[in-house]
């Protein structure tokens, strides 16, 4: 087991030394290394497995930066450290960046919660929102055209790697999709989306990533003029209406408007055992079968757009029936 | 005599959005009258047949045939949330205001 880690240098100086490590220059950069004379074995392999999930949530662009390599002989007694290090830290804000804490999020809504390195979906998720391109994720235009193809291309990629699950989950995830780009074109007030779809094989799970850059769930409530009495200033306010299938637009009760994420949420949750999260200004709704809650979460983290995570088992549950989520 | 369009051939197999079913509305003429074959269209979003609701509704001269089962059952579905009243199953869920990201951390951890 090898594993390379980039953390901030100034938050562990002075810390790790005392406990068996030591500071030299490694290409450059300076980095800690277990000092073999002082080395000891005292801690379990799932305690090193948890070690090594916390160490992936870690921020990776801040301060100066080292590398540590753990290696299989020495990786129990040297990721027992950064452990009781990492619980000690991993509450203080001075480690937590934006991008730490996404990371985590993402990995966190896996069911697996033992991670060695942030997954391809939480990088696809934390690239998104940072703006920044990463590979897997496909921007679209909201036309007819450009959204016929995205989830053309999102179940082509999907035939291409597991093409018996795309039969099973076909119609849920063609129903997914529509309803939240039909979400973005109708309530955005963008021109753009961005989808990533993929196979985990690892999880045996489908993770689907839709976001846009545009005025938020609670800023479509405001532009509308709708349910202010209810919204207040607030993002999770507005997550809390959507998710209860408050519509933005005029004639709710005569349209078949605002079920978007309501009817998406059942079915994927409690339909498929999945878990659907999402992001949008500075709240965060989680839905898994266990655990529903919206988080306000703090200034820093503030999304200026909605990002809509979905993570679908590959097992269909045994009587799941996609007509009983269209009523 | 009414004009059969084909929709599949025209839109393809899966109707997405409601912007499509304005582009078929737009297409029609209003002192005509049509039959929309549905055969072939295996999967349409809620708002796509919401706008083909407003369609078979208006004053225009539009009927359905040869529905596929997922089609017929998201109409039945459509028809039936114009005329139930709005219910809001899901309920509130409970907010949890965090102040630091630490917070945040924990809540994320303690799922």
């Amino acid at each position: 087991m090898k594993v390379e880690l980039i953390i901030p240098i100034d938050s562990l100086r002075g810390k790790l030394r005392e406990d068996g490590f030591y500071f030299r220059k490694y290409r450059g950069q300076q980095i800690v290394q277990k000092c073999p004379n002082r080395s000891r074995h005292v801690k379990t392999e799932s305690e090193v497995e948890r070690a090594i999930f916390l160490i992936s949530a870690l921020p990776q662009t801040i301060f100066s930066i080292f590398l540590l390599h753990i290696s299989k002989k020495s990786c129990t007694f040297a990721a027992a450290k950064v452990l009781s290090w990492l619980e000690r830290m991993i509450h203080s804000t001075n480690i937590s960046t934006l991008e730490g804490v996404l990371l985590q999020f993402f990995d966190s809504i896996t069911t697996n919660d033992q991670k060695v390195a942030p997954t391809p979906y939480s990088r696809a998720m934390t690239s998104v929102f940072r703006c920044q391109e990463v590979d897997g994720v496909i921007p679209f235009a909201l036309d007819d055209d450009s959204t016929a193809n995205v989830i053309n291309q999102l179940k082509e990629h999907m035939s291409e790697s597991c093409p018996e699950l795309l039969k099973s989950l076909n119609m849920p995830l063609t129903y997914l999709f529509d309803e939240l780009i039909c979400n973005i074109q109708q309530h955005a007030q963008t021109d753009r989306g961005y989808a990533y779809l993929k196979y985990n094989k690892e999880a045996n799970a489908i993770e689907i990533l839709i976001a846009d850059y545009g005025i938020t769930i609670y800023g479509s409530y405001v532009a509308a003029q709708k349910h202010l009495d209810k919204l207040g200033d607030s993002d999770a306010e507005a997550l809390n209406l959507a998710q209860n299938g408050y519509s933005v637009k005029n004639l709710p009760e005569t349209e078949n408007r605002g079920y978007g994420i309501s009817s998406n949420i059942k079915m994927v949750v409690d339909g498929l055992h999945g878990e659907f999260a999402a992001l949008s200004g500075n709240a965060l709704m989680l839905q898994m079968a266990t655990n529903r809650k919206i988080l306000a979460l703090p200034p820093e983290i503030d999304f200026k757009g909605t990002m809509i995570m979905v993570r679908i088992p590959a097992q269909v549950p045994d009587g799941f029936n996609i007509y009983d989520y269209m009523s | 005599m009414k004009q059969i369009i084909n929709i599949q051939e025209q839109y393809g197999a899966e109707l997405h959005t409601r912007q499509m079913m304005e582009r078929l509305a737009a297409s029609l003429e209003p002192t005509n009258e049509y039959l929309l074959d549905m055969s072939g269209v295996e999967q349409i979003s809620r708002s796509a047949a919401d706008e083909l609701y407003n369609l078979t509704h208006s004053d225009m001269h539009v009927d359905l045939i040869n529905l596929e089962p997922f089609v017929e059952k998201m109409l039945s579905a459509v028809t039936k949330g114009r005329f139930l009243p709005r219910r809001h199953l899901a309920g509130d869920m409970p907010i949890i205001h965090c102040a630091t990201i630490g917070s945040v951390q924990r809540q994320l951890m303690a799922k």
